[in-house]
C-alpha cells in the first residue's frame, strides 16, 4: 500500500487559506476507519474558523438513503464540501468521475475523506478525479483536540 | 497639544507572496477563466509536426473554409485539450458572422444515462438561446422547433384514456405480419441513423435556419466526451450524432477519449475529417521550452530558480496539469516551511507527492508491464490494462522523431524504483 506523506486537519487547512479563497481544491485524504468521524469533524471546524466558510458534510449513508445525485447535488454552489466515505460505493465513485468538472465549477474546495484501504479502488475507478487532485494525504485528528477528547 | 505620535509597522504576511502565484497556478481552474487572465501559453505548431501551424489554428482554418468540417481532437486527461478547445472558439470569432457553441456536455446531461440525439437536443437548445440574445424575431416555425425539441428532450409524464393503451401482450397478437432480419451482402461502414436522432437532427436544423439564411459560419466545440473513456461510448455518440449532421455546413470540433487513438478500427480516421493528437509535450529543455514558458506565464519565476522550474518541468512529464499542480505543490510545502521562496526540497517533495499518486493501485501486472517498457522498450497498447496505465498516464505517450513512443509517467519513476 502507497504511504502519503501525513498532515493534520490544521495543516490542511492552514495551507487551504495560504492559497486563498479564489483557488479551487481538491483532496483525497485517508484516516484510519476509527478516526473518520474524528477527523471529519476537525476538519470542518478548522474550516470554518480559519476560513470563514461554512463546510457541507455528506457521509456514505446519506448518499445510500438519498442517492448519489441528490446528495452531492453536483451543480450545488457551495464554498466546501466534504465526503466522508467509510465503503466502497462504485457507483459514487463512477458519478464522482464523470460529474467532476460539474463539481470543479460548483465547489471552491471538496475532500474525499476515506480509509486508505479504499485508496486504491477509488483511484482506479477515477482516471479524471485522480488527475484533478491537488494532492493526497495521509491525515490524523489534531492531537491537541485528540487529547481533549479523550 | 502636539499629536500622539503612533507607529505603523507593516505586518509581513507570507500568504500574500504566494496567494497570487497559487490562484494564477490553480490546475482545475475553469479554462475559460484562464483564457481571460491571458494565463496560456499558445503552442507555437502541431505537437505531432513542427512544420504545421497549433491545433487551434488548424482546426480554425477548416472550420471557416469547410463549413460542415468534422474534427476530433484526442488526448490524455490533462493534456491541455479543452485549453485546445476554447483557443479554437477564440480564433473562430474573428469573424463577425461566427456562431460558436461550446459545450461540455456533461455540465448539461449525466454521460451515464443520456441517449443518442442527446447532444443534437443540446446544440439546438443553445442555438436558440443565440437567436434570443440577438434580440430579433423569431419565426414562428423556428419556436415550434424549439418547443418540440424541449419535449422530446425531457421527461415528462402524459395522461392518456386506458382503453387507447395496447397491451404489451404477445398473446394478444392478431398473427399479422411480423419483422424478419434479413442479412444484406454489405456490411455498412456504420449503423442506420436512429429515427429518433433524425426527428431531433431535423428540429435542430430548423432552429439553426436562420442563422444559415444569413450565411453565418456555425462551429460546435464539444468538451466532456472524453471523459467517457471507453471508447464504445464515444462511438456510439459519433456514429448517431455526429453523422446526422452531416451535410449540415455545421461544423464540429469534439474531445474524443485517448482509447480511439489506440484503436485498432481506425475509427477515429474513418469517420472525422481532420484528426488532431495532443501527445504529452517534451519536458527535454533542450527540445522545447514549452513548460519554461507556461510556468513563467504563472509568476513562477518570481518564486523559483531556473533548476527548480527544470525539475518541475521534467517530473511533470510533459502532462499539462501535472506541471501546474507540482509548481502548486511546491509552493505549499514552502509557504508549510515558513520559506519566502520555493526551494529545491520543496520540489523534491511535490515530486515525491505526485509519483506517490500514481503508484496507488498498480498491482503485479502493472508492474511487468512498466518493467518491459523501462528494460526492454517494450509497451504493447492492447491488453486492458496496459490501457489503464495510459488513461491514468502512469505510462505516456509521447511524439519523437515521427514515431509514438511510451514512457513511464516520470514522478513515478521517481517513487517506483526497479519495476522488474
Amino acid at each position: 500500500m502507497t504511504v502519503f506523506a501525513e498532515i493534520t486537519p490544521f495543516g490542511l487547512v492552514r495551507a487551504l487559506a495560504a492559497a486563498g479563497p479564489n483557488s479551487h481544491s481538491m483532496y483525497l485524504l485517508l484516516c484510519e476507519a476509527g478516526d473518520l468521524s474524528l477527523v471529519a469533524e476537525d476538519l470542518a471546524a478548522e474550516i470554518e474558523v480559519q476560513l470563514d466558510i461554512s463546510v457541507r458534510s455528506v457521509t456514505a449513508s446519506e448518499v445510500r438513503e438519498r442517492g448519489v445525485d441528490e446528495t452531492l447535488g453536483w451543480q450545488t454552489a457551495c464554498p466546501a464540501l466534504l465526503l466522508t466515505l467509510d465503503t466502497w460505493m462504485p457507483e459514487l465513485i463512477s458519478a464522482l468521475d464523470r460529474n467532476i468538472t460539474l463539481l470543479e465549477s460548483a465547489v471552491n474546495v471538496f475532500i474525499l475523506l476515506t480509509t486508505s484501504g479504499l485508496c486504491d479502488r477509488i483511484l482506479a475507478a477515477a482516471p479524471n478525479y485522480r488527475n484533478r487532485l491537488t494532492d493526497i494525504f495521509q491525515i490524523a485528528p489534531d492531537a491537541a483536540f485528540a487529547d481533549i477528547r479523550t | 497639544m502636539e499629536p500622539e505620535q503612533t507607529s505603523s509597522t507593516i505586518v509581513f504576511d507570507r500568504r500574500q507572496i504566494y496567494r497570487p502565484f497559487l490562484e494564477r497556478l490553480n490546475p482545475i481552474a475553469s479554462a475559460r477563466t484562464v483564457l481571460e487572465q491571458d494565463l496560456i501559453v499558445p503552442p507555437d505548431h502541431d505537437p505531432r509536426d513542427l512544420e504545421q501551424p497549433p491545433i487551434h489554428v488548424a482546426f480554425t482554418r477548416a472550420a471557416e473554409l469547410n463549413r460542415g468540417t468534422q474534427m476530433a481532437l484526442v488526448g490524455g486527461i490533462g493534456s491541455g485539450k479543452t485549453t485546445e478547445l476554447l483557443l479554437t472558439d477564440k480564433l473562430l470569432k474573428r469573424h463577425a458572422d461566427a456562431v460558436n457553441v461550446f459545450v461540455d456536455i456533461s455540465e448539461v446531461a449525466d454521460l451515464r444515462e443520456t441517449n443518442a440525439g442527446a447532444i443534437l437536443a443540446v446544440i439546438g437548445m443553445r442555438l436558440f438561446s443565440r437567436l434570443q440574445k440577438q434580440g430579433s424575431e423569431i419565426p414562428d416555425d423556428v419556436k415550434t422547433a424549439h418547443g418540440k425539441l424541449l419535449q422530446l428532450s425531457y421527461p415528462s409524464t402524459e395522461w392518456w384514456p386506458i382503453e387507447s393503451v395496447e397491451p404489451d401482450d404477445e398473446e394478444d397478437d392478431d398473427g399479422s405480419d411480423v419483422a424478419v432480419r434479413r442479412p444484406g451482402l454489405m456490411k455498412p461502414r456504420f449503423p442506420p441513423i436512429r429515427r429518433e436522432v433524425t426527428e431531433v437532427r431535423d428540429l435542430l436544423l430548423a432552429i439553426a435556419s436562420p442563422l444559415s439564411k444569413g450565411d453565418a459560419q456555425i462551429t460546435v466545440l464539444i468538451d466532456g466526451l472524453d471523459r467517457l473513456i471507453q471508447p464504445e461510448r464515444f462511438r456510439e455518440f459519433a456514429e448517431q450524432d455526429l453523422r446526422a449532421l452531416r451535410g449540415s455546413k455545421i461544423s464540429i470540433v469534439v474531445a474524443v477519449p485517448l482509447l480511439l487513438w489506440f484503436d485498432k478500427s481506425e475509427f477515429l480516421h474513418d469517420y472525422f475529417d481532420m484528426v488532431k493528437h495532443i501527445p504529452a509535450a517534451s519536458a527535454d529543455p533542450d527540445e522545447s521550452d514549452f513548460l519554461r514558458r507556461i510556468l513563467e506565464r504563472r509568476g513562477a519565476s518570481d518564486l523559483m530558480d531556473e533548476s527548480e522550474m527544470a525539475d518541475i518541468s521534467k517530473y511533470s512529464g510533459g502532462v499539462l496539469r501535472d506541471l501546474l499542480t507540482l509548481a502548486r505543490s511546491a509552493a505549499e510545502y514552502a509557504y508549510g516551511d515558513d520559506q519566502d521562496r520555493i526551494g529545491r526540497q520543496h520540489v523534491r517533495s511535490a515530486i515525491q507527492q505526485l509519483g506517490k499518486r500514481y503508484l496507488a493501485g498498480l498491482g503485479s501486472t502493472e508492474r511487468h508491464l512498466i518493467g518491459r517498457l523501462v528494460h526492454d522498450g517494450y509497451f504493447p497498447t492492447d491488453p486492458p490494462v496496459a490501457r489503464a496505465l495510459l488513461v491514468h498516464r502512469q505510462v505516456l505517450e509521447y511524439f519523437r522523431d515521427g514515431d509514438d513512443v511510451f514512457a513511464v509517467h516520470p514522478a513515478l519513476a521517481e517513487v517506483m524504483g526497479d519495476p522488474a
